[in-house]
């Protein structure tokens, strides 16, 4: 084949060229350290590594989620931790309010105490988050949630939610959302009242009689009928009454014996007087504040004589079983956090390596791994030494010709 | 003697002429378009002395162009494909680095507002965290207004690089056509006939033409369709019309006519097939990624509640305002009638890339032909003549669907249609270029959900009470009571409603709300309510820490919007850049192998054309020996004389 002078020189000329770009291409590789960097360079894997970026990131969103619900949880555990010792503080002072020797002005002492203790538990009930929401509102973040208004008729406050039900759930992976908050309804308020089925209180006033009740209790509660009694001692006979005032019991009185009806079990001791009356309610609500608040009326209560005691002691029976629901009530509201954070740290853990093996993968997709570097400086190199070789062939051929020996 | 004189001359010429050749060889070895010449001896005719031919030397039969027409044309052929796609990477290399690149593209600004949400979920009530997302989805919406101006900006340059191309190929024509011209007046000079290859190679770069030799030796030029660029002498400019287009593509003009579709190769092809396949195809994608990001944004926020207590508002541009609809009716300037039409997003999963010509063809019997353009389908229309004439939307015959590939199709006035009316519909690109944040109040996020849903206090059974699914926000403001029979805990009452229902205690039993005609949502009433027991969902006011609507929009950009419901905005950003990368590199491909076989042909040409200096070299010795063995001969000849003469004295 006859070549031309002018194509020696194109056809050396570009291939110099081609292998100047391949150079070029791999030191640009290189200088990103990565095969990868633009969709036309290998547009089926730069699509699997903006997959892989669009799960990082999720999974990167889903981590900073579990932090933040984490840390919003661990607040919360604090603050509930301290209203369990303040519910605590709480029984020890219904416990010593028992004593029956106790004088007007202990039991005085013990209120004020007892007061404080009220004046804690609201102020931690009412706890904010680093952002200053309200931990225990709901939605209502922005609301204090335990309000109280005085009452003058009792000389008392009554306690009032001032948030709504709703739990805040965040998610932290695609299939699981975590609940970051509980509403203080469910936690505070919403406690089942006396011991738990019923609620027995001394209603006669002024109070005659000394007869104590005791807390009661369902002892088979397929019995249970659920409602609300009236018992009355007259002429040494227990009488208790429904709520439509029919008869349910008539029983004669028997100090330290126990009565029996509608699946309710209770017993009374102490010299019966007539007119002495019980109220019996099943399934009333009580707040941790307004149990807390019975305490400190109670203890208020005069304690002049046999038959005030026998009140305060009744009332008492009644207190010391709620606080001690209280303290469940917030005891299974820890341990319901408790296993949130578990859930949050076994997700965090499983999470965490994925985006490890999701940055591996999308390394290697890319040719940024080690692997793929290594591939990158080999071809960087021996690319350098063909482009060498070409210079010297080109420069070699092009200085032979017949003119020179003209 | 002077036979022998007469002989040494003629050689001395023919060897002048062949060294001048060789001279005019190396001097030109390096002129674009010079084919190598090389000259024919011929010897001269003999004459007769006595029974016996004595020849009379040479002379110079020819000078030769060497030239191969069938290698001319296949470089010109080879050169075009090999400029089109070099033209075609060169520009889709460029959008295919904005595309893919970290800060240039979507893809990073997506990820920042998916995160800012995320943070918001978080903490709703925290004004920080608001923000952050107002300011990352501002970021978002300039990023799109910006990717669209870049791709407007590409095809206003990408226009004027075609005109600039028409430019060139009349210049180059006008040459054609001169030297025609001096051809007609008897010139065949080989520099002529270089010149004029020439000038047809560089033609040949800006699109392939048919090149016709005429009987009287001069070339014509023209498109496939015919139309052409010279005949004989004269030539016809070629022109980018100039008439605004609604989607992406330039006109070419050939004499007023429309020759854009004959060109099938060349750097122009390559410039209008990045206009179609890259721009045009970005374009209509970046406009469906804002379309759906914005419609589905706006339709979550609408079923939530911001800070104001109020229900959300938009959060980024209402796409299916009056003004968009009839944006995307682009009617001819040639139309007779005066309808004005307009195009709604109806259903974004059944969108497709595409643009639509929508022609009147018969005004009086109500006759439209509707085309998509991606893949040329005709689909058959009618106005629907039962709803009402004005506005009035256009249905699909056979189904009777009012939308075809997820767009509606209204006229203002039925009547004002004239026959041959034509419109180009454009339901998706450019879109992008209005995809703005209307929100601006970090209070406006609607994060919370409409209804608040509360148990009683006074209830004593263990009966709890959520949100179901929200389908509208049409009862959300009226107090509803769900009340447990008194005497029945299995039986229960809806208010506004007389109608007893039947629960099923122990498990969620799903309540529509209102219960009687068409939900607006629901509540999933759970555990063992007592008889007696009430529930209530009100207006959710003053719900700053409620973050539950707030977590629907954080899904919204992994949300199955396109294709059926199986592509998200982040998965139809990601399919755009790999597309766009695959075409790039599909460009790149198909021009280094047409550049191989481009460097063929001019190889071929090169080895019949070319000049070798070595072999002029060899020409030079060969010549010049001959030359000075002609002038020892004349030498000779003198000294002949001589001798004759001296004899003589």
């Amino acid at each position: 084949m006859r070549i031309s002078t002018g194509q020696i020189f194109k056809t050396g000329t570009q291939q110099i060229m081609t292998k100047q770009a391949r150079l070029a291409e791999l030191s640009k590789q290189l200088a990103q350290q990565a095969k990868i960097a633009n969709a036309s360079d290998d547009s089926v894997a730069f699509s699997q590594i903006q997959i892989l970026n669009n799960q990082y990131n999720k999974a990167q969103i889903y981590q900073s989620n579990n932090q933040s619900t984490a840390s919003a949880l661990n607040n919360q555990d604090s603050v509930l931790s301290s209203i369990g010792g303040i519910v605590q503080s709480l029984q020890i002072v219904a416990n010593q309010a028992g004593n029956g020797t106790l004088s007007s002005a202990d039991r005085l002492a013990l209120a004020t105490q007892a007061q404080s203790l009220l004046d804690a538990l609201q102020n931690n009930a009412n706890s904010t988050d680093l952002n200053g929401n309200y931990m225990f509102s709901g939605s209502k973040a922005n609301l204090a949630p335990i309000g109280r208004t005085y009452d003058s008729s009792t000389n008392s406050y009554d306690y009032v939610y001032n948030g709504d039900d709703k739990q805040r759930f965040q998610a932290i992976s695609d299939s699981t959302t975590v609940a970051s908050n509980d509403p203080g309804s469910d936690i505070f308020f919403n406690i089942a009242s006396g011991n738990g089925n019923f609620y027995v209180a001394q209603t006669a006033n002024p109070n005659q009689g000394t007869v104590v009740a005791s807390l009661g209790s369902v002892p088979d509660s397929s019995q249970y009928i659920p409602g609300d009694y009236t018992l009355t001692i007259n002429g040494n006979v227990v009488d208790v009454t429904d709520s439509n005032n029919n008869s349910v019991l008539s029983t004669p009185y028997q100090d330290g014996g126990s009565i029996t009806f509608n699946g309710i079990s209770l017993s009374l001791s102490g010299s019966a007087q007539d007119g002495q009356t019980f109220s019996i309610n099943s399934g009333q609500k009580v707040s941790l504040f307004s149990m807390t608040q019975q305490l400190i009326t109670s203890l208020k209560a005069p304690n002049e004589n046999q038959a005030d005691r026998a009140a305060i002691q009744t009332t008492n029976y009644q207190i010391i079983s709620q606080l001690s629901r209280g303290l469940s009530s917030v005891n299974n509201a820890r341990a319901n956090v408790g296993g949130r954070l578990n859930q949050l740290e076994a997700i965090n853990t499983s999470t965490a390596s994925l985006m490890l093996i999701n940055q591996e993968t999308s390394q290697k997709l890319s040719g940024s791994d080690t692997e793929g570097l290594t591939s990158i400086i080999s071809d960087f190199q021996s690319s350098q030494a063909f482009l060498q070789i070409a210079q010297q062939a080109f420069t070699s051929i092009s200085k032979l010709s017949v003119f020179n020996f003209i | 003697m002077s036979d022998i004189m007469s002989t040494s001359l003629s050689a001395l010429y023919a060897y002048k002429s062949a060294l001048t050749t060789v001279s005019n060889n190396i001097a030109n070895a390096n002129t674009p378009g010079y084919s190598r010449q090389s000259v024919l001896f011929a010897a001269n005719a003999s004459q007769k002395i006595g029974s016996n031919y004595i020849g009379s030397g040479v002379s110079v039969a020819s000078i030769q162009r060497n030239v191969d027409n069938f290698v001319n044309y296949q470089v010109r052929s080879t050169s075009s494909v090999q400029s089109q796609y070099d033209t075609l990477f060169n520009s889709s290399a460029q959008i295919d680095q904005i595309l893919s690149g970290d800060g240039s593209g979507i893809s990073a600004s997506l990820q920042l507002f998916s995160s800012a949400l995320g943070a918001m979920t978080s903490n709703p009530a925290d004004r920080a965290a608001r923000n952050v997302v107002l300011q990352n989805g501002q970021l978002l919406a300039d990023r799109f207004k910006s990717m669209q101006g870049i791709l407007t900006q590409y095809q206003a340059d990408s226009t004027k690089k075609i005109s600039q191309s028409a430019d060139q190929i009349n210049i180059l024509a006008k040459g054609i056509a001169d030297i025609n011209k001096q051809m007609g007046a008897g010139s065949t000079s080989p520099d002529l006939l270089d010149k004029r290859d020439n000038l047809l190679q560089q033609l040949s770069s800006y699109s392939d033409l048919n090149v016709i030799t005429q009987s009287d030796g001069s070339t014509s030029v023209g498109f496939g369709n015919g139309q052409m660029l010279v005949t004989g002498t004269t030539q016809h400019d070629l022109s980018v019309s100039s008439s605004k287009s609604a989607d992406f593509g330039t006109k070419l003009l050939l004499g007023g006519v429309d020759v854009t579709a004959s060109v099938s190769s060349g750097s122009i092809k390559g410039q209008l097939d990045f206009e179609t396949k890259i721009l045009g195809k970005a374009s209509q994608s970046l406009g469906l990624i804002a379309i759906g990001l914005a419609g589905e944004f706006n339709t979550q926020q609408s079923l939530g509640v911001d800070l104001n207590n109020q229900l959300g508002g938009n959060f980024f541009t209402d796409f299916n305002s009056a003004a968009l609809q009839e944006d995307r009716a682009i009617s001819f300037t040639s139309n007779t009638g005066t309808a004005v039409v307009s195009v709604s997003i109806s259903d974004t999963s059944q969108i497709q890339l595409s643009d639509y010509n929508l022609t009147v063809t018969d005004a009086a019997t109500n006759q439209y032909s509707l085309v998509r353009k991606s893949d040329g389908t005709s689909i058959p229309l009618t106005w629907d003549s039962s709803g009402p004439s004005s506005p009035a939307t256009l249905s699909v015959t056979a189904t009777g669907n009012t939308s075809v590939d997820g767009i509606s199709i209204t006229v203002d006035d039925i009547s004002r249609f004239a026959n041959n009316d034509r419109f180009t519909l454009v339901p998706t690109g450019g879109m992008a270029g209005y995809f703005n944040q209307t929100i601006t109040d970090f209070r406006g996020i609607a994060a919370a959900s409409p209804v608040r849903t509360q148990a009683t206090a006074a209830n004593t059974g263990s009966g709890q009470i959520a949100l179901g699914t929200i389908s509208d926000t049409s009862a959300v403001n009226t107090p509803y009571t769900i009340t447990i029979d008194p005497s029945d805990a299995t039986q229960y009452t809806v208010s506004g409603d007389a109608t007893v229902y039947t629960l099923t205690p122990g498990s969620d039993n799903v309540i529509n709300i209102p219960s009687s005609g068409t939900p607006s949502f629901t509540v999933v009433l759970s555990g063992t309510p007592s008889a007696g027991d009430s529930f209530s969902t009100s207006f959710n006011s003053d719900s700053s820490g409620d973050n539950s609507n707030g977590l629907q929009l954080a899904k919204a950009l992994n949300k199955g919007l396109f294709s059926g419901g199986s592509v998200s905005v982040i998965d139809q950003n990601t399919n755009l850049i790999s597309d766009i990368g695959a075409l790039t590199n599909d460009s790149k491909l198909r021009s280094e192998s047409a550049g191989v076989l481009s460097q063929q042909a001019i190889s071929a040409q090169d080895s019949k054309s070319g000049v070798n200096m070595d072999e002029e070299g060899g020409d030079l010795i060969k010549y010049q020996a001959a030359f000075a063995a002609v002038g020892k001969l004349m030498q000779i000849v003198q000294e002949m004389n001589r001798v004759i003469l001296d004899s003589m004295r």
